[in-house]
């Protein structure tokens, strides 16, 4: 598997009198992959967000994307082409007047010409079924519609990965979800890399891989099936599970006799009907 | 004390080009120590509607009552600050509304606008940073330098110091991670069980909404279109999807899993517990309406 | 909402609208420089023309445009009486007590006026048929020889676009506050002028924790999507300059020509 994002033993801290944010962490995205990082609000999962683009330097350990060194300031700004990210406000990172400009802000900033864009424009905002809203400002826009607008500025860039990072957590259901759906065709359909940052387990359930942070450290990972089996830790540093899995856990209780595969409610719905049928 | 409004109705930059009624002739009544949700999607006028429960929004056509006060169109009142005493108001994101040097002070600030003796206000504030589970060792910190669930608190506390008799959450739990959710939410219910607080909540989260409420207020397009016990407004799921609305989601769960059994699920389930009976049922019974 | 449509923008289809940005400013320029070569009733009258004209290819409603200067109507009115009062010389006019009005005064206090309500339209006309956007992208191509002397002109510009994408932002902000002070009995809308006094700081700490927030992430998020300055940078919004530009300049020079010509 090629490695788009390699992290080896990572560690960070705002300065020498502060206590360490992120410690000796280390992992690695595979191309095609949707990875979840999950953990509560202060678990240093946003803070090694910004370390995966360069926006952190950290003191320990590297952080390569697509083979270079952030560390390295001759390609730094090819990392965070290779890097997009998508932030937590939907309103601190629309630069552009209208959807269009905000769309091409990236695409300048990196020099495209212009007929290049004009193209990639438009490819953009049919990915993120924005096309009618062109010459749209920001402020009539939803903040579901806006965040639509940031990934659309960051597929334009043909980038290796891409980063929410929060990026659901101040949208209505209905922005989420639009969100959400959005990421995952272009995950499945593109094989776009996918990197989510998310306290909600919920949207965790659909990644290939999930990495449990807390305090810093990276305290579990692995497929949503094995991080799953630990409810109990998962508990413990603040977190909620997953309806199906609470679900599943209560109904074992009373003695109906499911697997411990179930994570979504599709597939608890699909074995308690197997289970019927063989009842 | 009661709140009720009768065909109330307000319109947004009335007599220009960017007239829009935001609220069309809603009637409604909040009893004294009930919980209250208010539901709908964006901009379905459910903010319009709890501005206008302390008088923050004026009604355009209408009139509310809160207890002994009268607000009615084109008419000035002068009791709007007892109003905003007794109806206390937490906003969307409250932190934002910090300004203070200390959290003391901040918290301080409300009960002392409205008249309270400093002395007593020192009290009461501490109370409710108490209340709030900040411990004292912030107090005279800057709110700046707390975290984002900790200026929460202070804001929260910064309101009920005043000591409302009515308390208006909007979205009250927006951007907080699933403990700062849960300690918050245990807050409310807390206040409104002990304290017999009337409690006001806009929400997004229909879980939260049957799990915590008397009431619940389905607005629509500036129409409150159901206003009914969670039992009762959350079965009529087929209307709620209409207008965007999801039910909660252990009816969700067992609606789709009643369908795969070829059956219809109807009845109101809010919790887990409950959730699993339903299904050994469904087990059981190979039918959904059991 | 103020009724006022200075700094609007109306998106329209006309002639004035399709101009280049960078040939409406010029001309606005000339404009308010050639305004002052006027002195006597045929040259006030053509620029009064030329005016009337520009509005009419703008497509822009005559009384949209007098409703929305209404209020800045009275300044204009304002001059006139104190031009009224102040300029002697002439026959006299009107006589009240010491109140004295020749007919130079009278005279004078219309061609100021004029003046004055002229160049208010051109201006207004230009917010009126040019987006925000199209005004600096303009301003910045324009002032772009400055850069050789190290004035940051590009800079300048996005600063610029940001403040004016922000705008409606940070006033939904304001009202927020505004709100949710007056809810914890501090409010600025109404009550005594030291009660709203008071109501200030609790008003503008806020909003400006909130805008230097709002400041860091925003320049967060701009380097993450490799802003760099204006080195390596291309444009997607292209500017064209067409015959019409040409026309329109042309227009101006004319003006001025004849306002050299027939002045006294």
């Amino acid at each position: 598997m090629e490695k788009v994002i390699d992290v080896q033993e990572l560690s960070y801290r705002y300065s020498e009198d502060h206590p360490w944010v992120l410690q000796d962490i280390s992992f690695s995205v595979d191309r095609g992959e949707w990875l979840a990082i999950v953990g509560h609000n202060g678990s240093g999962k946003s803070t090694l967000a910004k370390c995966l683009n360069g926006l952190i330097i950290p003191q320990k350990g590297t952080v390569r994307v697509g083979g270079y060194d952030t560390k390295d300031e001759k390609t730094i700004w090819d990392v965070r082409r290779m890097v997009g990210m998508v932030f937590q406000n939907p309103d601190n990172q629309f630069v552009g007047a209208t959807v269009q400009d905000d769309v091409a802000f990236g695409m300048e900033n990196h020099g495209l010409p212009r007929e290049e864009m004009s193209r990639r424009l438009s490819d953009a905002l049919h990915v993120v079924k924005m096309d009618k809203f062109r010459n749209i400002e920001p402020h009539r826009l939803s903040g579901g519609q806006k965040q639509r607008v940031a990934i659309a500025g960051i597929l334009a860039l043909q980038p290796l990965v891409v980063i929410l990072d929060e990026a659901t957590s101040m949208l209505d259901p209905q922005g989420r979800k639009d969100i959400i759906q959005t990421m995952r065709t272009l995950n499945r359909e593109r094989g776009l890399t996918v990197l989510s940052i998310t306290h909600d387990l919920e949207e965790a359930i659909h990644a290939d891989r999930i990495i449990v942070m807390n305090q810093g450290r990276i305290i579990r990972s692995g497929t949503p099936y094995d991080v799953f089996q630990e409810t109990e830790t998962l508990e413990q540093i603040g977190l909620d599970l997953p309806f199906a899995v609470k679900l599943r856990k209560v109904l074992t209780e009373k003695g109906v006799p499911l697997s411990e595969n179930v994570l979504s409610k599709e597939e608890l719905v699909n074995e308690l009907w197997t289970l019927h049928s063989h009842m | 004390m009661d709140i009720t409004f009768s065909h109330v109705s307000y319109v947004y930059h009335a007599k220009t080009p960017f007239e829009r009624r935001a609220m069309d002739d809603v009637s409604l009544r909040i009893p004294s120590g009930s919980f209250t949700s208010v539901v709908g999607h964006t901009g379905s006028g459910k903010s319009t509607l709890v501005q206008h429960m302390n008088g923050l929004l004026k009604p355009s056509k209408g009139a509310i009552t809160a207890g002994d006060i009268t607000i009615r169109a084109n008419e000035k009142n002068t009791k709007l600050r007892t109003l905003r005493e007794k109806v206390g108001f937490v906003f969307q994101y409250p932190e934002h509304q910090l300004f203070e040097e200390t959290v003391i002070k901040d918290v301080v600030f409300g009960p002392v606008n409205f008249g309270v003796p400093e002395a007593e206000a020192a009290k009461r504030a501490e109370e409710s940073l108490r209340l709030v589970g900040l411990p004292p060792e912030y107090w005279n910190r800057s709110p700046f330098d707390l975290s984002g669930g900790q200026m929460r608190r202070v804001a929260i506390a910064g309101v009920l110091a005043v000591q409302p008799e009515v308390l208006i959450l909007d979205e009250p739990t927006a951007g907080l991670d699933p403990r700062g959710r849960k300690e918050i939410l245990g807050l409310f219910d807390e206040l409104h069980r002990k304290g017999n607080m009337t409690m006001i909540m806009v929400t997004h989260n229909m879980g939260d909404a049957a799990r915590y409420s008397d009431q619940v207020i389905v607005m629509n397009d500036g129409h409150l279109v159901m206003a009914d016990k969670p039992e009762k407004v959350f079965v009529r799921k087929n209307e709620l999807r209409e207008i965007g609305l999801d039910i909660p989601e252990p009816m969700i769960f067992l609606d789709d899993l009643s369908e795969k059994f070829g059956g219809e699920y109807t009845d109101p389930v809010f919790t887990i517990e409950k959730t699993a009976d339903a299904v050994v049922r469904i087990l059981n019974g190979g039918r959904a309406n059991v | 909402m103020f009724n006022l449509v200075i700094g609007q923008y109306v998106p329209l289809e006309s002639y004035v609208h399709k101009l280049d940005p960078r040939a409406k400013l010029i001309s606005v320029l000339l404009f308010v420089v050639i305004v002052f070569l006027a002195n006597n009733w045929p040259t006030y009258g053509l620029l009064i023309l030329f005016c009337l004209a520009a509005i009419r290819f703008s497509k822009m409603s005559f009384r949209f445009i007098y409703r929305g200067l209404r209020s800045i109507l009275i300044i204009v009115l304002l001059t006139f009486i104190l031009n009224l009062f102040i300029t002697t010389g002439g026959p006299l006019l009107f006589e009240f007590g010491w109140f004295h009005i020749y007919l130079n005064g009278f005279v004078q206090a219309v061609f100021i006026s004029i003046r004055l309500l002229v160049l208010i339209l051109v201006t207004t006309l230009l917010t009126l048929t040019t987006s925000p956007i199209e005004i600096t992208d303009g301003l910045e191509i324009l002032l772009s020889p400055l850069k050789k002397i190290k004035l940051p002109v590009h800079e300048f510009a996005l600063m610029m676009t940001i403040s004016l994408r922000f705008i409606p932002t940070l006033l939904e902000e304001t009202e927020k506050i505004i709100k949710a002070q007056a809810a914890r009995g501090s409010d600025i809308t109404s009550g005594s002028l030291s009660a709203r006094f008071r109501a200030v700081v609790p008003l503008l700490v806020p909003l400006f924790v909130g805008a230097f927030k709002r400041a860091e992430d925003l320049a967060m998020a701009m380097e993450a999507r490799g802003y760099h300055g204006e080195e390596g940078r291309t444009r997607l919004r292209k500017l064209v300059w067409t015959w019409r530009d040409h026309v329109l300049l042309i227009l101006i020079l004319l003006l001025t020509v004849l306002l050299i010509l027939i002045r006294s």
